[in-house]
């Protein structure tokens, strides 16, 4: 079925029991038994334009299925039309043996073939009838051209169909709304994207701004670290104050408690008292602080306090 | 022709979409923490200034000692300061135990860091750290 090879891309006839085996790249011929053609006056200017209303045109002959449809311009108004079935062609050209990779291109017969005006391939006969390429029986041409082994003379027209490598069964209209919709969903989640990583930015500079202007340690750790440093030793300083109030305190509402002195160091409170017995110092101060030592001398008695 | 399949390109699409889900989520969290971390921040710094002036302010200590020592309630009575290495050593020496409590509570009504306390009923000597 080899037709003829221009720059290493060969040229084949596809039929429904055609068999391919090649390396190369193809451009495919499709026999007419691949498509329905008709030639249709339509008041449009534009084959784009003819095409929209091929469904229509074609129900008659084509009720149920869901078609492919091309269109090209002859004269004014008139085009010549044609109906096809993607799914079908694929299968077909999957069955012949050939890659999807290999094709390069895919028209139809009815184009490229005017050069003959009857043909054979693979013993069936090929004529073209009121401008239609038909298929028919063999034993009806005379002196026909077998293109069997004819190699070349074919010279391809620039009408392509455009064959969808692939069969799906969700509709292409659903696939686009939810390629939009997807796709403004991306674009939404890149703006926010944008918008929180300005804001975080705007954050972090605040607190540069807040750490030069209050003159902070630059690292938070080391800012921490002063601070439990400094609360440390400010709560010990606190502290001190608590026991000698609450000593003061205890002191004043005690009869026969006095204090002889009161002195801090080393984090440790020493509370010297006088005229009063270590059970009833330790328990006035127990209720609110643990003592570490106690000693009583004569009549004083010595409580240390640890902070 | 169309070689390329349109399902791929929507589940391509599907994937960026979850992809682009999953880097929001996360840069909405990362604005949440920061926002936190913000908060946390300004309360450190309220609470570290807060700190610094009251507790570690050489200016107010030095200030808080003058107030102290010049207070009109210890004119009868002998009260020395001295400044070395950083510290403030402060004596009252008073026969009168009001004046002795009255300076004990004023010292320690004030933010001054003390080093060392020594009260009797005669005198009053406090090392005030200064830095």
């Amino acid at each position: 079925m080899k037709l003829f090879s221009n720059k290493n891309k060969e040229i084949y006839f596809l039929t429904k029991n055609g068999k391919i085996s090649s390396e190369s790249k193809i451009n495919l011929i499709l026999s007419p038994e691949f498509y329905w053609v008709r030639i249709f006056t339509i008041p449009v200017s534009m084959a784009k334009s003819a095409v929209k209303v091929l469904p229509s045109l074609f129900e008659d002959v084509l009720p149920n299925k869901h078609h492919d449809y091309y269109a090209i311009k002859i004269e004014n108004h008139k085009f010549i039309c044609f109906a096809y079935d993607n799914n079908e062609i694929l299968t077909y050209i999957k069955k012949s043996g050939l890659n999807l990779t290999q094709i390069n291109s895919v028209r139809f017969a009815q184009t490229e073939m005017k050069e003959y005006e009857s043909f054979t391939i693979e013993n069936t006969g090929y004529v073209y009838d009121s401008e239609l390429l038909v298929k028919i029986p063999q034993a009806y041409l005379v002196d026909t051209v077998d293109l069997d082994h004819k190699l070349s003379g074919i010279s391809l027209t620039s009408n392509k169909i455009n064959i969808k490598f692939y069969i799906n069964k969700i509709s292409i209209k659903y696939v686009y709304q939810m390629l939009i919709l997807l796709s403004l969903l991306i674009l939404t989640n890149t703006t926010m994207y944008i918008i929180y990583e300005s804001e975080i930015n705007k954050t972090d500079s605040q607190i540069n701004v807040i750490k030069e202007k209050d003159n902070i340690p630059k690292s938070s750790l080391r800012m921490n670290s002063i601070f439990n440093d400094m609360k440390e030793k400010s709560s010990h300083n606190e502290k001190l104050r608590e026991i000698v109030f609450y000593v003061l305190k205890v002191t004043k509402e005690t009869k026969n408690i006095n204090v002889k002195q009161v002195s801090f160091l080393n984090n440790m409170v020493k509370v010297v008292f006088s005229n009063a017995n270590v059970k009833e110092i330790k328990k006035h101060i127990e209720k609110k602080y643990k003592t570490s030592k106690s000693k009583q001398e004569k009549n004083s008695i010595e409580i240390l306090v640890a902070i | 022709m169309n070689r390329i399949n349109p399902i791929y390109v929507l589940v391509i699409v599907f994937i960026l979409a979850l992809l682009s889900c999953y880097f929001l989520n996360e840069k909405r969290n990362n604005y949440y923490e920061n926002i936190e971390k913000l908060k946390d921040f300004k309360k450190n710094t309220h609470n570290y200034k807060a700190l610094k002036e009251g507790w570690y302010s050489e200016k107010k200590i030095k200030k808080d000692i003058d107030l102290l020592v010049l207070d009109s309630k210890f004119k009868d009575s002998r009260i020395t300061r001295s400044f070395a290495n950083n510290i403030a050593t402060i004596r009252l020496d008073s026969k009168n135990r009001q004046t002795i409590n009255y300076f004990v509570s004023s010292l320690m009504h004030k933010k001054l860091r003390i080093g060392k306390l020594f009260i009797t009923d005669k005198f009053v000597q406090v090392e005030v750290l200064i830095k």
